[in-house]
């Protein structure tokens, strides 16, 4: 909407003094009488946010990432403070690179290692485990009974007698396969993780706790020990670590962007001004987000280069409009008010539009994306400040180059007196969509194209496919450190956690733990499901001890007081304090959808028949229950947007055209993209996840600019009599330029992306990249097309 | 057009889910109900049968029957090379042994005092016998020895009341049968019971043993009219009368004999806790220890055909005799650990049931064992 229906030929005033000072509405007078006053507040505001963007800090808080409000995660957060920090626990292996784990050396680095992780603040540190914690026991059958005591003996010297001992005590740990690797090549240093620092009340600066491990890797790694980390808190520690090279992005789309403009202008010093003017903006946000209380996570970080993109093409047609104006011979000040005049409206409810796209994601119960949203409605508002106010003005005293000037009137004048369509044949090309032959073959190309994406897009996935942290790239240090753990370690780093709440001191009732013990049966039943633990589980083995280790006796014992004495030596994480709490924890091969939803669908079946008042059996805890949760939310969330998304953009596209026939031009051709992007991410096996939520609606949001541009203008001249053909090709003339460029700039923006080390960052520029293209070609192709097929039969005369 | 389609879908199908899944809530919700009880739970077809823990394993003919945690008995009829389970069984205790006297008939026993007989191999079952039942024959065979007089009877009525008081809670941890009527089961706190009519009824020989703090009893071998239990704390009860009358055997020993063999002539050889096997050939007058090398649990034994003797241990290593066990040598073999019983195929190769499922071993990897 760059461009209103019908431009009013402005007089051309050469001299500002002819040029009367009191035209044009109150806006346009108090910004343009009081230049000076405008440019310094800006100036000011900019020092003063350009300061309090120093105070921006990335983070990704657990909590963020996760919705918060959907009945697994109330019922996660509810306990959380009773799974003993099961949400969020860091994993660190040391490895023997040559020899085994029964080595002087090796246990002193271990030691050594957990002694400085314990004292990094926000470890949960009575939950942590190693060899060296008094909490990881052996016990063994004897004669008299139970033995048991600590792995490494209280009396350990580091003598060969002692390395034998903690050999034996290993071996009768039960930790082989949890804390210690089957082939005593490594073993694990288990670090939960508190969500706010318990000394502080702060929230743990993941960032500032990978920067940590990664000293104590390289403290402690040498040739002899090799270190892996895994857990929730290195990942997003990782993932801020990439976001520092996304700058170097950034600074490829500003520098890519701004060769675009001035190849399109040929003009250095608006080039350079609109390009100020886009980066004053993106100042303004990152200052504007730590002073409301905002942070950058790896998500809304996309949001600078996106509120960049939209700052340059909204300042190119201010600075077309200027340029035109000013090569007609006019004066730089009245053409900046002339454009001003037209312009402002316009690009205010196209960056409305825009806004519409990002507000529709706060319907998102996931805070990550709801900040996403605000970040970019941020960006955008204080776009209207800097690109539609700020960038006029400064235009107005710096005006652009004579040549480019006159060099610009050139070609509008040669355009539109071309009615021929001889001299461009890009526009004369794109012109014969309107016409039968190829508007047919564009519509059938377009069905075809919509037919093949529906198909393919049936197979789109839910959640992540990829093993490991699918965040980061496959060869990443994360990523290959995840796989040694489960190559090494019998617990799958996929882990569900189902919550049985009973009444106080009920939870090692008999009758509950054969409750547990028959959820424990089913969930193994699962193809997905590796293995489970449970007090159940651990009864059984716990009777088999009790008697001598007899695997006859692997039994759950019917008696209390049999029960009763298991509980106290059972572990923790089993049960909480109250003992009102049990975990069921599932083990599971992959955390791909339909592993998670057969296990969400076990719980729930079960919950259903057999959950009473009194043993309450609920989804989900474990990063594979969150992350369970998740794909619901998002799976709704993905339906609910395009629905919110696309009934957003037909009603602006109605209120716009007041035409049936105009919206369906406009937004036929969006949906046909928005089909074609999922199948894209079924093709790159991309699934539907929390980054990909954000891209259909930004890339329809801003895709409906485009047709908005083309379809105003074709209307309006539609309206005067025109033919179709005459109408799209003056439109083409008027906002084809900015269309491409609006569409390459944007495009070039996100695709920079790819090269993110942040896979879902990457697979966001590419899906972005794509939309915006062929939306972009959608309005200048299928939307002619369409409109042959339903303006042809009934041209529009004008009223009145 | 297609592209309406990409939005009806979503909308159609999360209608149709939400229908199906209020539909069975509403139906689930009627059919609320307790979890079942383990003796009235029917053995799960278990996709994890293969891997699940096989506490005894014994032959029905050409057959193999093992049963284990859960209720799961599986069966084979190719020498243990594949396993599938059986088509029926009531309960879904652990079941810690099974003893097959036919091609058809046979017994498992297991926890929560079960006794389940099949008549077709092992593919079906019927439960004979629970721990309360078993707890009031033995409150009965109590009171009618107090009725008659019997010494210390008194005594064994009360502990018999609390056996029948705690419930189903003990497990018979062994099972043999002399003919198709015949048998005898035995298991923890002294549990010991006699069948003459194929288990259709059972008398209890609980006070014919000597065993008043009730150790657990986890053998019991038949040797003509000569029976021999072996349990906790060094016990060895034997019976030359069939059972009428027991007495304790003194042994070197006291951790508990997970199990006892008879070697040639009046031998003996009990086998337990923490590697010790203790062998008599005086029929238990005197013992000597057999060297096992290694402190671990002995866990299951075997007289093989050749009449060599195998024992296993926790840490899953196999040992054989062939000097009457006096000595015995590690076999090359790593058949995994926890291992839990033993049988000779008909083929002549050991089956294992163990922690992680059923193993077998081919006959020629027992002879290269003690090759010297």
């Amino acid at each position: 909407m760059s461009y209103m229906p019908s431009m009013p030929a402005d007089a051309v005033i050469a001299d500002l003094n002819k040029f009367d000072q009191r035209s044009g509405t109150i806006a346009e007078r108090l910004l343009f009488n009081n230049r000076l006053v405008i440019v310094a507040i800006c100036l000011l505001t900019t020092l003063l946010l350009g300061y309090q963007a120093l105070g921006l800090s990335l983070n990704a808080a657990y909590e963020k990432m996760i919705p918060t409000g959907h009945p697994y995660i109330v019922n996660f957060l509810e306990n959380r403070k009773q799974l003993a920090g099961m949400g969020n626990t860091l994993r660190i292996a040391v490895e023997a690179k040559d020899g085994n784990i029964f080595d002087t050396e090796y246990l002193d680095t271990v030691r050594k290692l957990s002694d400085e992780v314990f004292l990094i603040p926000g470890v949960d540190r009575p939950y942590m485990k190693s060899l060296w914690a008094p909490a990881v026991r052996w016990t063994g059958v004897t004669e008299d009974g139970l033995d048991g005591g600590p792995v490494i003996p209280d009396d350990y010297d580091g003598s060969p007698q002692s390395i034998e001992q903690v050999r034996i005590n290993v071996e009768r740990s039960g930790e082989i396969g949890q804390l210690v690797a089957a082939n005593y090549k490594s073993s694990i240093i288990l670090v939960p993780l508190q969500e706010k620092i318990a000394e502080t009340g702060q929230r743990i600066d993941y960032h500032a706790l990978s920067q940590r491990i990664e000293q104590l890797r390289a403290k402690y790694e040498s040739d002899k020990v090799a270190i892996h980390v895994t857990g929730f808190a290195k990942v997003v520690g990782d993932l801020i670590d990439g976001l520092m090279q996304v700058l170097v992005f950034f600074a490829a789309a500003i520098a890519i962007c701004t060769a675009v403009l001035f190849w399109y202008t040929r003009c250095l010093r608006s080039t350079l001004l609109v390009v100020l003017c886009s980066m004053i903006a993106v100042v303004w946000l990152l200052g504007l987000l730590p002073t409301l209380g905002y942070e950058l996570d790896p998500y809304s970080i996309l949001v600078p280069f996106l509120v960049f993109a939209i700052g340059m093409s909204h300042g190119a047609q201010k600075m077309n409009g200027i340029m035109q104006d000013m090569g007609r011979g006019t004066h730089r000040l009245v053409a900046a008010r002339y454009t001003f005049r037209r312009l402002f409206l316009a690009g205010m409810t196209a960056l409305l539009a825009d806004a519409v796209g990002f507000a529709v994601l706060m319907v998102i119960d996931i805070q990550v994306i709801q900040d996403l949203a605000v970040t970019a409605s941020i960006g955008v508002a204080v776009l209207i400040f800097t690109n539609l106010v700020l960038l006029p003005i400064l235009l107005s005293y710096t005006g652009v180059s004579p040549v480019a000037a006159q060099r610009s009137l050139k070609a509008e004048l040669q355009e539109a007196n071309d009615v021929a369509h001889k001299k461009h044949p890009f526009w004369a090309f794109l012109d014969l969509f309107t016409r039968r032959r190829w508007a047919t073959i564009a519509v059938v190309l377009g069905l075809v194209l919509g037919v093949f994406g529906l198909t393919v897009s049936f197979q789109l996935k839910i959640g992540d496919t990829d093993p490991g942290a699918p965040e980061l790239r496959a060869d990443s240090r994360y990523n290959r450190d995840n796989a040694f753990m489960v190559s090494n370690y019998a617990a799958s780093s996929d882990v569900f956690i189902v919550m049985v709440k009973t009444p106080q001191y009920a939870c090692a009732h008999y009758s509950t733990l054969r409750a547990v013990d028959a959820l424990d049966r089913e969930l193994q039943q699962l193809p997905g499901v590796e293995t489970t633990s449970s007090l159940a589980g651990l009864a059984k083995i716990a009777n088999s001890g009790m008697n001598e280790g007899s695997l006859k006796w692997f039994e759950m014992p019917r008696s209390q007081e049999m029960l009763n004495a298991i509980i106290t030596r059972a572990p923790r994480e089993m049960f909480n304090q109250n003992c009102d709490l049990l975990t069921v924890y599932a083990y599971l091969k992959d955390h791909k959808a339909d592993t998670l939803t057969s296990v969400v669908n076990t719980v729930e079946a079960f919950a259903a028949k057999y959950g009473t008042d009194n043993i309450r059996i609920l989804n989900a805890a474990g990063n594979a229950g969150v992350e369970a949760a998740t794909n619901i939310v998002v799976k709704k969330a993905n339906t609910q947007m395009l629905f919110l998304v696309y009934a957003a953009v037909i009603a602006l596209a109605f209120i716009t055209f007041r035409s049936w026939r105009a919206v369906v031009c406009a937004v036929v051709p969006l949906m046909i993209t928005s089909v074609l992007c999922e199948a894209l991410m079924v093709w790159l096996n991309i699934g539907v996840k929390v980054a990909t939520l954000p891209v259909i609606a930004l890339g329809v949001g801003i895709g409906v600019d485009y047709a908005l541009y083309v379809m105003t203008v074709t209307m309006a001249h539609l309206k005067v009599g025109m033919t179709l053909s005459e109408a799209y090709y003056r439109a083409l003339i008027f906002t084809g330029k900015v269309v491409v460029l609006t569409g390459i700039t944007l495009g070039i923006a996100v695709a920079t992306w790819a090269w993110s080390p942040i896979k879902f960052q990457a697979d966001m520029g590419i899906l972005l990249a794509f939309m915006f293209v062929w939306n972009m070609l959608g309005a200048l192709i299928l939307l002619p097309a369409l409109a042959h097929f339903l303006f042809r039969q009934q041209p529009v005369v004008a009223r009145g | 057009m297609s592209a309406h389609n990409s939005l009806l879908r979503h909308p159609l199908l999360a209608a149709a889910i939400i229908a199906v899944v209020c539909w069975s809530g509403v139906a689930l919700a009627e059919n609320k109900q307790s979890v079942p009880d383990l003796l009235d739970l029917p053995a799960l077809e278990s996709r994890r049968a293969q891997q699940s823990l096989q506490l005894a394993v014994g032959r029905a003919g050409e057959r193999l029957v093992a049963v284990g945690e859960r209720g799961i008995v599986q069966l084979s009829d190719d020498g243990g090379h594949t396993w599938r389970q059986a088509k029926h069984v009531p309960v879904s205790v652990a079941l810690t042994d099974v003893h097959f006297v036919s091609a058809s008939h046979g017994w498992a026993v297991g926890h929560s005092g079960v006794v389940l007989h099949s008549a077709d191999g092992g593919e079906t079952w019927l439960r004979q016998l629970d721990g309360n039942q078993a707890a009031q024959i033995i409150l009965k065979d109590a009171r009618q020895r107090v009725a008659s007089g019997g010494a210390g009877a008194d005594n064994a009525v009360r502990s018999a009341e609390y056996l029948v008081k705690d419930g189903p809670d003990k497990p018979f941890l062994d099972v043999t049968f002399q003919s198709e009527n015949h048998g005898y089961v035995v298991g923890a706190y002294g549990l010991a019971l006699e069948t003459r009519d194929g288990g259709k009824s059972w008398q209890s020989l609980v006070s014919n043993i000597p065993n008043p703090r009730g150790k657990h009893l986890y053998q019991v071998q038949i040797k003509d009219q000569q029976l021999l239990i072996c349990g906790e704390q060094g016990a060895l009860f034997r019976s030359m009368d069939g059972g009428s009358s027991f007495v304790e055997m003194t042994t070197p020993y006291s951790g508990t004999f997970f199990g006892a063999l008879n070697l040639d002539g009046q031998g003996l050889l009990a086998f337990g806790l923490r590697g010790n096997a203790w062998r008599s050939l005086d029929d238990g007058a005197s013992w000597q220890k057999a060297e096992v090398g290694q402190p671990v649990t002995l866990s299951a034994g075997l007289r093989l055909h050749d009449g060599s003797v195998l024992l296993a241990d926790e840490s899953g290593r196999l040992l054989r005799s062939t000097d009457n066990a006096q000595s015995f040598t590690t076999l090359p073999v790593q058949p995994g650990t926890g291992i839990t019983g033993i049988v000779e195929s008909a083929d002549g190769a050991l089956i294992l049931s163990s922690a992680h499922g059923m193993a077998r071993i081919e006959p020629d990897a027992i002879d290269l064992g003690v090759k010297p």
